[in-house]
């Protein structure tokens, strides 16, 4: 079995900035739309409402919370990677 | 077919580094990084509180109206639209008076919310549900019309104590006159928020507006409003969670809901505005029974450690019982008594899962919308007690 390449410091920050730049855009494309309420009380017309703000929150959760721990794991483990003889 | 390599020592050792460096960073960076403005909120920074006073400010001045929210029920819509009001008012008035130098900028947005709040417009939900209109019968009506008159005389009692004599005083005083009125007769010593609809919080506003109205007119009410903050003491609390209940029947006067975090933290919120020891008292039984933090990320269950149940529009979507709407609630009587941990803990949550944003000036709350940012704006700017020590 081929065994898959062990990460790069360029597709960490890739990576990771990919991220980061996601959750930037969706912030200010969700400043204008209103969402507390589809939120406290979903209607007919919710569920692409619902289904954008719950993806923007896991995104946001995740990057916020577990993001630089995440970054900071992956990179002891790739400065840290015994060198090639 | 070859067998897995087991990892050597030296590899064993760099997972077990990376797994701790995950879990200690986790712990630490993310509680500091949404924490910083939970502190400036609580110093009573004036600069973040003026950013999203604009925010705020501009939703007034744009005007909402009830197709601006998205429920099924044309009441919740419509009480909705009254909250931003009415919430916008008190946030704004409250901004006004820790801050005189933003008075200029604020007040004028204030008093439209004011002069919105008292339109026909707003308070058509009210006398659609009455059958009457809640001003036009102040002199005349028993019926208690609770949400919309306890709710919307708060705003105009902190008005007052800016601004003692203004448009707006002859309306204090008669709302209170007929709160009072209707509360000295009233069965079970509180006022319906609808026919047959009996809610301790709705009344908890009645009770915090006619206190208000006391302290900044010199009004007496201690007839009606002693009595009943014995009851909110004692006989509308659950007696093991201290918690309030959230409606009562209208035939009896018995608990008809369970106690329940919402509830009892906005009517801490809402009673604090007139006095402090019932809602220190309010405060403490939802801090003791509901909070709870994890990663430093504050939260409060709708309903007490240990019980379950369902929630509603008031508590919000719980999520694992976490009511979204208590975790926010909370932070008002946690600033008023200058709990700061608890305060912090919970603006984390509310910094992480209301994503701030500024722009052009202004910063508001992405999930917020027009309710939810004046909301936060009210509960964030709560005066500190004068006595507040931590509890």
């Amino acid at each position: 079995m081929k065994r898959r390449p062990p990460p790069t410091l360029r597709r960490i920050a890739l990576e990771f900035l990919a991220l980061a730049a996601l959750h930037y855009a969706l912030l200010h494309l969700l400043a204008r739309a209103r969402l507390l309420e589809h939120l406290l009380a979903p209607g007919p017309g919710s569920r692409i409402a619902l289904a954008i703000t719950a993806g923007f929150l896991l995104l946001r959760l995740f990057l916020i919370v577990f993001g630089v721990g995440w970054l900071a794991a992956r990179l002891w483990l790739l400065l840290s990677r015994p060198r090639a003889a | 077919m070859t067998s897995p390599r087991l990892p050597s020592p030296g590899s064993c050792l760099r997972f077990a580094v990376a797994a701790c460096l995950f879990v200690a960073i986790s712990a630490t960076v993310p509680r500091w990084w949404c924490g910083r403005d939970g502190h400036r909120w609580f110093e009573g920074d004036a600069t973040l509180a003026a950013a999203h006073a604009r925010e705020v400010a501009a939703i007034v001045a744009r005007g909402v109206s009830d197709e601006d929210f998205t429920s099924a029920s044309d009441l919740f819509r419509n009480e909705w639209l009254f909250g931003t009001y009415q919430m916008g008012a008190i946030a704004l008035l409250q901004i006004c008076k820790a801050s005189p130098e933003h008075a200029a900028e604020f007040l004028p947005a204030a008093e439209r919310a004011l002069d919105e709040l008292l339109s026909p417009r707003i308070r058509a939900f009210d006398a659609k549900k009455w059958g009457e209109d809640p001003l036009e019968t102040l002199e005349t009506s028993d019926k208690g019309h609770a949400a919309y008159l306890g709710y919307m005389n708060i705003a105009l009692g902190l008005h007052r104590e800016l601004a003692p004599v203004s448009r707006f005083a002859a309306m204090h005083d008669r709302v209170s006159a007929a709160l009072a009125r209707r509360l000295a007769t009233a069965r079970h010593g509180l006022l319906e928020t609808y026919p047959r609809e009996l809610y301790p919080v709705d009344n908890a506003a009645v009770l915090g507006s006619l206190l208000l109205h006391a302290r900044t007119t010199g009004a007496g009410h201690e007839a009606v409003t002693t009595p009943m903050l014995d009851r909110f003491r004692r006989a509308w609390r659950d007696p093991a969670s201290g918690l309030l209940f959230q409606s009562l029947d209208p035939h009896d006067g018995g608990p008809l809901d369970d106690p329940r975090a919402s509830g009892t933290t906005l009517a801490a919120m809402l009673l604090g505005h007139g006095e402090e020891e019932v809602s220190r008292g309010l405060y403490e039984s939802a801090r003791a029974t509901c909070a709870g933090s994890l990663l430093g990320f504050g939260f409060v269950r709708e309903h007490p450690f240990g019980r379950s149940g369902p929630g509603d529009i008031d508590s919000g979507p719980l999520i694992f019982g976490i009511s979204p709407s208590a975790t926010g609630f909370l932070m008002a009587p946690a600033r008023r008594f200058g709990d700061r941990e608890q305060f912090v803990a919970m603006h984390r949550t509310a910094h992480l899962m209301g994503a701030p944003v500024a722009r052009d000036g202004r910063r508001g709350y992405v999930t917020g919308g027009p309710l939810g940012n004046a909301l936060l704006l009210a509960i964030f700017t709560t005066p500190p007690s004068r006595s507040a020590s931590s509890p």
